[in-house]
């Protein structure tokens, strides 16, 4: 049986009331509106032979949206079908809601119930069951259920609420700090000895710094300079002691800076290889829901908000806390009343902070938007610096400029006055506590008050004083530690982040790929709902073309994105020589397909790297030849620096057309059983198209090849060709005996072309 | 064959105006029809949809209709070329597709792991809670101070004016604007 959401005992009793045998129900689910588009409860039940909808609301196990729990269910409507009458069901996305309608063998459609997306997979998921029972494929209430189907996989076991991403089993609500903390706290373990010296270091710093004041006052001015001290007159002893804590406190803190240093740059390097090789692995899906400047800064960033929090804040921060709690200490056994009244201000200070802890963290946030507003502003406007000089539009994008910068500015300006007038007046608060020491402790020292003496009160400033740095620094960690823990978050949400497409444990490499493919009954939809192909059949034998047309989005590039495993088909197999691809290992399926594409892409570095990007251990004479079969060599050599030409970003800009034959030198160094050109020509004039069509002849020799074209004449030798219409195959054959189907597709697009050609003067 | 090119222009720049001298729309079993009467001839469609061409800007204007095959049979320009009965109907429709509750009052917004939380009242004495993910980029500013929100299911919530909102309620998504 599938339930995809809970189904409360009272609606089962419902029906049985109505004659419903309970136990047959094989599939159920729930929609949050009703027909009508308002909110309600609504259950959608199947058996074998009868379909339920029944809508209402109140129950008082009521598993609908949160609003007040009834403990009366009040029906609205109660409707039953036959499963024999209907032909299908449909989900119909509308923009905000969708709505299950069932199309009946009649002709006529019935709307069932409607529903907010909340409620759109789990309906999918019961039509997908709904036409399994139909086809006879499922009998019973004990069935089988696809893990991916199962709906508890899809909730927290903790808090039972849907991941916001299906692929990202993780609940942000259970997400625990202190969790987070523990489980960075492991990755540091390998630097243990490193941290250990650290803070040792910290700690006999922080012990010299306690130190200090005790010499240079208190024993100074009472046991050294006073008459009846137990070092009267030993001067020099003094200032060798005091002169010795000091380098000893120089010498603890160059141990911490250079342990410090040396620590810094190994965790910040590992950090970032962690989330790059994280990025590297993931599926092409999870790139495409993201910026990948975001991604780039993410890395950078994080890793080092988080190395400066653990590596600097945390042994700071608990050192700061020993100092506190010793020099308080301190205090209160030299003199209690006087410790009391001078911390007296303490719990202002921190009032105050928490009070504009909210208020500073919104301009913070507002800053950050307005620096991120101009950044983003700049980036895109210098990337498009030709359109923008295209349509003469300087000015505009001046005055654009001009008003985000001023916003950004603004913000900036409101953070600085706040900063400048919230953190005097917390020193003023502070420095008010030393005064009180100063005053109090030197009415003390006058009226000799439990022997308070001169140098005492001179120790007592100065640990007063002590208190009050640490201060400072708690009120940043607040801070610190929220962002530190976002960077944490963000890390292990892509750590964590599975990719969709994985290599089986037991994945086959077979010795040798011929390279037939086939297709069978392949269905794939990138959004749930929307096949972009829809049952999909083809099988090219090793060593023949098959050429695929088809109008724009009509799902051709995705039919390449299925072979090459960048996505994985929703229903149907793909098999390269008879093994279903998804247990071929990804280094037999990689190394033996290549794709050839429009865009074309090169790494910086020279052009000699980027041709052997495809087969690092190419010789140099195998490059040249590469080369010179995609016809590149010839405008290589005319280059000054030839084949060590740098391209790529901000180096050598190359033409489109030699950028495509480069990327051909590439495929052919590659030397892969299967070539994919993917409109390898499209962006091309028609006497480049020549040249490079030559290319690809000596490309595609013997080898399985799919290519995808829009000018029609240049599939004209292809073995094979189909024409892909609304994800489906619509025609297959060979040019001429597709060119002889009247009214079919392929001729409709054929003649079309070849007579815009003509208007264009060009014959073929 | 100038001339030739110059019709294929023409017809692919044609927009076909859909108002009253043309459309009937009804509603029919909950579903949208439409009789269209074009050169004398009638032509019924008994299930057509409707899309907004500028969805966050003009809700009643430059509607586009659809048949079934998603192909568009022509634009109303606004919904009141249409007698008062008909844009009702052409109004729910639209308020069924773009179905977005109308945020009164924010009870809490809770920014966890990149998505946030938001547990809301609506005008019409809703409590709903939804999640939003990348919360800067999915609050859509749709002209004077409204906002339009989108949550990680694609459902959307409208906020008719930001500054109307209550202090407690501004000060909870003010970060986010």
């Amino acid at each position: 049986m599938l339930i995809t959401d809970k189904i409360p005992s009272y609606i089962y009793d419902l029906l049985k009331s109505r004659g419903v045998d309970t136990d047959k129900i094989m599939l159920a689910s729930y929609c949050d509106m009703n027909d009508s588009h308002i909110y309600c409860d609504t259950y959608v039940l199947a058996t074998a032979e009868k379909l339920i909808v029944l809508s209402g609301s109140g129950g008082l196990e009521n598993g609908g949206r949160a609003g007040k729990i009834d403990k009366v269910w009040r029906e609205e409507a109660y409707r039953e079908y036959n499963v024999e009458e209907i032909e299908k069901l449909k989900l119909e996305e509308l923009s905000s809601s969708a709505r299950l309608v069932a199309k009946m063998k009649s002709g006529e459609y019935i709307f069932l119930t409607a529903m907010t997306n909340t409620c759109r997979s789990s309906l999918l998921c019961f039509i997908k069951y709904f036409e399994k029972m139909k086809r006879g494929e499922i009998k019973g209430s004990d069935f089988e259920i696809d893990p991916e189907d199962d709906p508890s996989a899809n909730r927290c076991p903790k808090c039972g609420m849907r991941y916001p991403d299906k692929n990202r089993k993780i609940c942000p609500r259970c997400m625990e700090k202190g969790k987070l903390y523990k489980r960075f706290a492991t990755f540091l373990f390998k630097y243990k000895k490193y941290v250990g010296v650290m803070l040792l270091s910290l700690i006999l710093l922080t012990a010299t710094g306690i130190l200090a004041p005790y010499l240079s006052n208190e024993f100074f001015y009472d046991e050294v300079l006073n008459e009846g001290g137990g070092f009267f007159g030993e001067v020099l002893l003094v200032i060798a002691l005091i002169v010795g804590t000091r380098l000893l406190g120089q010498l603890f803190s160059i141990v911490n800076g250079l342990v410090s240093a040396r620590i810094s740059a190994k965790v910040v390097f590992d950090l970032k290889m962690t989330v790059f090789k994280s990025i590297e692995r993931l599926s092409m899906s999870f790139f495409n829901g993201r910026q990948t400047g975001g991604l780039m800064t993410q890395v950078n960033n994080d890793s080092n908000t988080i190395y400066y929090f653990f590596c600097d804040g945390i042994p700071y921060f608990l050192i700061n806390i020993v100092q506190v709690v010793v020099v308080c200490v301190i205090l209160f056994i030299e003199n209690p009343l006087l410790a009391a009244l001078s911390l007296a201000t303490v719990p202002i200070f921190f009032f105050i902070i928490l009070r504009s802890y909210r208020h500073e963290t919104k301009l913070h946030a507002k800053n950050y938007s307005g620096s991120r507003a101009v950044n983003s502003q700049l980036s895109d406007v210098l990337g498009g610096i030709r359109v923008v000089k295209a349509f003469s539009q300087e000015n505009a994008e001046i005055r654009r400029f001009n008003k985000t910068s001023k916003k950004a500015a603004k913000y900036q300006k409101n953070l600085s006055l706040f900063n400048n007038y919230v953190y005097p007046s917390l020193g003023l608060v502070l420095y008010l506590g030393n005064i009180i020491a100063l005053g109090v402790g030197g009415w003390m020292v006058i009226s000799g008050y439990n022997d308070f003496s001169y140098g005492k009160l001179l120790k007592f400033v100065a640990y007063v004083n002590m208190i009050y740095s640490p201060m400072y620094f708690f009120a940043d960690m607040i801070d610190w530690s929220a962002q530190c823990t976002n960077a944490l978050q963000r890390l292990y949400e892509i750590y964590d982040t599975e990719p969709d497409i994985t290599e089986k444990p037991d994945a086959i490499t077979p010795e040798e790929i011929f390279g037939n493919v086939e297709f069978r009954n392949v269905e794939f939809s990138y959004v749930k709902n929307r096949k972009i192909i829809d049952g999909v059949s083809f099988d090219v034998k090793a060593g023949k073309t098959l050429g695929i047309v088809g109008h724009t989005g009509a799902g051709k590039s995705t039919i390449v994105n299925l072979l090459m495993r960048l996505y994985d088909c929703n229903e149907g197999e793909i098999f390269v020589d008879g093994i279903n691809v998804k247990d071929l290992s990804f280094k037999s399926l990689y190394e033996n397909i290549s794709i050839v594409s429009q865009e074309t892409y090169f790494f910086i570095g020279s052009i000699l790297d980027n041709i052997k990007y495809a087969k690092p251990d190419a010789t140099r004479e195998e490059v040249i030849k590469a080369a010179k079969l995609a016809g590149a060599h010839s405008f290589i050599m005319k280059l000054p620096e030839a084949y060590n030409t740098m391209i790529g970003f901000g180096y050598k800009d190359l033409s489109g057309g030699e950028k495509q034959r480069l990327s051909i030198a590439r495929a052919i160094l590659r030397d892969p059983k299967i070539l994919i050109l993917d409109e390898a020509t499209a962006a091309m004039d028609t006497e480049t198209e020549q040249m490079i069509q030559n290319a690809i002849t000596a490309l595609t020799k013997d080898k399985t090849t799919i290519m995808i074209a829009h000018r029609l004449s240049t599939l004209r030798d292809a073995d094979e060709l189909i024409v892909i219409e609304h994800g489906k195959v619509a025609e297959r054959g060979t040019h001429k005996e597709l060119l002889a189907i009247e009214g079919g597709v392929y001729n409709k697009l054929y003649t079309l072309q070849s007579e815009a050609l003509k208007n264009a003067g060009i014959t073929e | 064959m100038e001339q030739k090119n110059e019709i294929m222009l023409d017809r692919a720049a044609r927009i076909i105006r859909l108002d009253k001298s043309s459309a009937v729309f009804k509603s029919e079993n909950r579903f949208l029809t439409l009789t269209l009467t074009e050169d004398g001839e009638e032509k019924k469609y008994n299930r057509v949809f409707l899309h907004r061409a500028f969805p966050h800007e003009l809700l009643w204007e430059y509607i586009s209709v659809l048949d079934e095959d998603n192909k568009e049979i022509g634009l109303i320009y606004n919904i009141e070329d249409f007698d008062t009965e008909t844009a009702s109907v052409l109004k729910t429709e639209l308020e069924r597709k773009y179905y977005s509750p109308v945020i009164s009052t924010i009870e809490s917004v809770k920014e966890r792991y990149g998505f946030s939380y938001w547990k809301i009242n609506t005008a019409d004495g809703k409590k709903i809670t939804f999640t939003m993910q990348d919360t800067y980029r999915n609050i859509v500013h749709t002209g004077g101070d409204s906002l339009l929100l989108l949550d990680v299911d694609g459902n959307r919530f409208t906020i008719e004016s930001v500054t109307a909102l209550d202090r407690k309620s501004y000060r909870k998504i003010e970060i986010y604007l």
